[in-house]
């Protein structure tokens, strides 16, 4: 069963830019390796991926019902996180 | 992880930041201009040093900042980044740069040499552009209503450079080209309508949502304007270049007038309901931009029923200065404020996630790159010069070197703000750098 608890939500779809992408890097610096950032966001935050992709997390957007876009991202290559994110279609 | 998403697709910060940095330089010959010629630059729109004036303004600041802009965000909103940033973004500047003076200097001249040259560089530029942008375009993996808007305001920038070209042509190799009249406005209705007003409509259903924190747009608007603006265009150029009916073409000018309208009031409904009530200065820009347009498309709508108006030399300067300095400049230089800052947030913010070195280290907030208190005097500023420049139209011989003095000193308070926020850029990046050759580990700087 997944354990909720290692899963953090923040919730920066009310935010203007840049400070979604502060907060979500801000956040991801405490993330712990078997845990998963959820973040809510607007809008698809295209030049944070480059960004993740450098400090080797991995990522996943979702169509969320509560934001427009449901950024799920965890340490690239932990499973335990990997397992958390729903499996659910990606919006494209 | 997107499927689609090309890593590092942007370009570096000097492809747009050249552009910028170029506009409120041109900007300030544009009012030296206004500032030398004085009431003779409003007399008519015939007035060589007129033309070279406008050209300074329409090429030198706002294609400027429309191409710098689009060599930015068209990798990241078409998911397609144009090869060679870097040698076509120099080439483009450089012909677009050198191309512009040199056609004012044309104008002022009259010397068919000078406007070859002018053909030449000017005709590199705009095929350069259009052929990287167009390019990378067609291997946009989403098509989205912007990236279709984009599209066609790039064929409306090459469209409005033939017409141009032509005219440039008529001066420089006869005694001026064939149906002067009709290529002008034709020139004229691609550039405002096709190029400029097609390219802010489709960068705002952008732009406006997301700095301004309003409801998007409605996807039927995002879905149909830029068809109907550009339909509409081409059947206007078809009926004008034939035999038209006057009641035809006065049909199809209030429809485009209409569509314009319809896009700056859904723009300022969206204003009106954004989430954040803080009142920014970018705000202002966009008010500004879009109560101008709707006057500008009021102005052209007046002249349809009231010949008098119409052929009063003055309507045609009341609709260029409504449309160039309140509508597109407007917003350009609003964008400026939004833009430039969160590209210098977003390049640190790049270089600090490459490096495990500079893990924790602090960059500047997007806010802090250009003082707000700034960027809302420069604003003020600008307005003035605007309100003084349309005054300007009626009364000439008083307030036309006033507007000019006043458009000088906005533009360079805006350049200066720009050096402000490439200034801070250096800075930071060079802290950055030393730090990772330091070695610091995690502390914070």
């Amino acid at each position: 069963m997944k354990d909720l608890f290692q899963v953090h939500t923040l919730d920066v779809s009310g935010l203007e830019p840049c400070e979604p992408m502060e907060k979500t890097i801000k956040a991801l610096e405490q993330l712990p390796e078997e845990h998963c950032l959820k973040v809510l966001l607007r809008r698809e935050p295209h030049p944070l991926f480059p960004m993740l992709e450098k400090r080797g997390f991995s990522w996943k957007m979702l169509t969320g019902p509560s934001a427009a876009i449901e950024l799920w991202i965890w340490h690239h290559g932990s499973q335990n996180a990997a397992d958390l994110v729903p499996n659910q279609d990606l919006k494209y | 992880m997107h499927p689609n998403l090309s890593l590092d697709q942007a370009p570096p910060i000097s492809v747009p930041f050249r552009f910028f940095i170029s506009a409120p330089l041109f900007g300030i010959l544009a009012a030296l201009a206004l500032c030398f010629y004085g009431p003779e630059l409003l007399q008519t729109r015939w007035f060589p040093a007129t033309l070279g004036f406008t050209h300074l303004v329409t090429l030198g600041i706002l294609t400027m900042v429309m191409c710098g802009a689009l060599f930015q965000m068209l990798p990241v909103i078409a998911g397609a980044p144009i090869s060679h940033p870097l040698g076509v973004s120099l080439v483009t500047h450089l012909s677009l740069s050198t191309g512009t003076i040199t056609l004012a200097a044309g104008f002022l001249w009259g010397d068919p040499l000078v406007f070859s040259g002018a053909i030449f560089l000017l005709a590199t530029a705009v095929l350069i552009f259009f052929v990287s942008t167009f390019y990378s375009l067609l291997k946009a993996p989403r098509l989205q209503p912007t990236i279709t808007g984009v599209r066609m305001a790039i064929i409306g920038l090459v469209v409005t450079a033939g017409f141009g070209l032509t005219l440039a042509a008529g001066y420089a190799w006869t005694d001026g080209a064939a149906q002067r009249e009709t290529l002008t406005d034709l020139h004229l209705a691609w550039g405002f309508l096709g190029w400029m007003g097609m390219l802010a409509a489709v960068i705002a259903y952008q732009v406006v949502p997301m700095f301004q924190m309003t409801p998007e747009y409605p996807l039927w608007l995002r879905r149909t304007l830029s068809w109907m603006l550009f339909g509409t265009l081409l059947c206007w150029s078809i009926g004008l270049a034939s035999a038209p009916t006057k009641a035809l073409l006065t049909l199809l000018e209030l429809i485009l007038a209409g569509e314009l309208t319809l896009f700056a009031g859904i723009t300022l409904h969206l204003q009106h309901k954004r989430r954040r009530k803080v009142a920014d200065v970018v705000l202002f820009f966009w008010r500004t931009g879009m109560v101008t347009l709707i006057l500008a498309c009021l102005c052209w709508t007046v002249a349809q029923w009231w010949p008098a108006w119409g052929d009063d030399p003055r309507y045609s300067f009341c609709l260029g200065i409504l449309f160039l300095a309140g509508f597109t400049l407007s917003v350009i230089n609003g964008m400026l404020y939004k833009i430039v800052p969160f590209l210098v947030w977003l390049h640190l913010q790049n270089r600090v996630m490459a490096d495990i070195n500079l893990m924790g280290a602090k960059i500047p907030n997007m806010k802090k790159v250009i003082s707000s208190e700034a960027m809302k005097k420069q604003f003020w500023l600008h307005l003035i010069a605007l309100c003084s420049l349309l005054a300007a139209v009626f009364y000439p011989d008083q307030l036309s070197r006033l507007a000019g003095l006043l458009f000088l000193a906005s533009f360079v308070w805006l350049g200066w703000n720009l050096l402000a926020a490439i200034a801070i850029y250096r800075t930071e990046i060079a802290r950055l750098e030393q730090r990772v050759r330091d070695g610091a580990g995690t502390a914070t700087i």
